[in-house]
């Protein structure tokens, strides 16, 4: 006959056995993962980190991914990448500068092109080369260029001309020329 | 119920209240809005689709359009397409259906501006179409005029602009 154990009066109950949900007077591991040991802390800081995204990510960076080849080989398409909406706030758009550009319509889909020529400059294209008031313009950036041709045209005093990097494409393929300064909406952040 | 608590029940029945007129009486520019993202719907078909779906769905865009609308659109190079008409405009997304493999169009930004005679509206839309199989995605900015006509707004006439002029 086999003694049968009995806890004695009084004794304390047994522990829970292993991998139960709590250890004796703790948080159970799966709602510190989840929660923290504070659960109000975490969810203010969860508020702020999501305002702070928002905001961010809303007004300074914008993000957009890059779809199509005008501006290859600077940068490819699918590649993300940000606008900086904030840089345009302390000086204007300069030459060379890559900026996103919204359309009239609406600011989901913008264009994404290169800086040539500032407001109140003459510009035009012979035989591939671009010419802003009568100089021909060093673009390194620009490999193997078709010879595109554009009569100059002069930019008004809110106007800016971009174009993309890709001058392999045909002249009709590419979406180019003058941009109201106002819906430029910032500058590639890489 | 203390006072917070009422004051708070009040404001979720206002909001409540405002969401559900705003839903029932849209306003002339949601409706627009809506009959346009119901063309790019109607406009688009899965390559799996059948020919039936197709013409249906063609059928229905076309409803969208006045019998004498007029379509003047740049191609990607450059050429000119124009239609005269809805059955001429049907004919066009018909043959299209029947040669593309599959098509999805979005409007992503739609500006609408109301005239004053509450009777004419126009809207500059951005366009985004993907042709199945294609990775290169199609971008046209569409300048439509629309006019209301028996309490439905109907496309009178669509041209494409562009946001940079060469």
């Amino acid at each position: 006959m086999n003694p049968t154990r009995q806890p004695a009066p009084g004794a304390a109950p047994a522990a829970a056995p292993a991998g139960g949900s709590k250890s004796s007077g703790q948080t159970p591991w799966w709602r510190v993962v989840l929660v923290g040991r504070r659960p109000k802390r975490t969810l203010v800081r969860i508020a702020v980190l999501a305002g702070g995204s928002f905001v961010v990510f809303s007004f300074a960076l914008v993000p957009f991914r890059i779809e199509g080849s005008s501006m290859e080989p600077t940068y490819r398409h699918g590649a993300v990448n940000f606008a900086n909406r904030l840089v345009y706030l302390v000086r204007r758009p300069r030459r060379g500068d890559v900026v996103a550009i919204r359309t009239t319509a609406g600011p989901h889909v913008m264009y994404l092109k290169r800086v040539i020529g500032l407001p109140g400059e003459r510009i035009g294209i012979r035989d591939g080369t671009v010419f802003v008031n009568g100089a021909p313009l060093d673009e390194p950036y620009v490999q193997n260029r078709r010879r595109w041709q554009r009569p100059e045209i002069q930019l008004a005093a809110d106007e800016y001309y971009v174009m993309g990097d890709n001058r392999r494409m045909r002249m009709e393929d590419q979406e180019f020329g003058r941009c109201k300064a106002s819906l430029i909406v910032g500058k590639v952040l890489f | 119920m203390n006072r917070w608590r009422l004051i708070a029940c009040a404001g979720l029945l206002v909001a409540l209240g405002g969401w559900g007129v705003w839903k029932l009486f849209p306003n002339e520019e949601t409706v627009i809005r809506a009959r346009l993202q119901q063309l790019a719907r109607k406009v688009s078909f899965e390559p799996g689709e059948s020919l039936l779906s197709k013409t249906a769905k063609a059928s229905q865009a076309a409803d969208l359009f006045s019998p004498d609308v007029t379509v003047h659109l740049t191609h990607a190079a450059r050429e000119q397409i124009s239609f005269a008409g809805r059955a001429d405009l049907l004919q066009a997304l018909n043959n299209a259906h029947l040669h593309a493999r599959g098509l999805q169009v979005e409007f992503p930004d739609i500006l609408v501006s109301l005239e004053p005679d509450r009777r004419t509206a126009s809207a500059l839309l951005t366009a985004k179409a993907r042709l199945h199989g294609e990775p290169e995605l199609y971008l046209h900015e569409l300048k439509m005029v629309l006019k209301k006509r028996d309490r439905q707004w109907l496309i009178t006439n669509v041209e494409d602009f562009k946001t940079l002029e060469r």
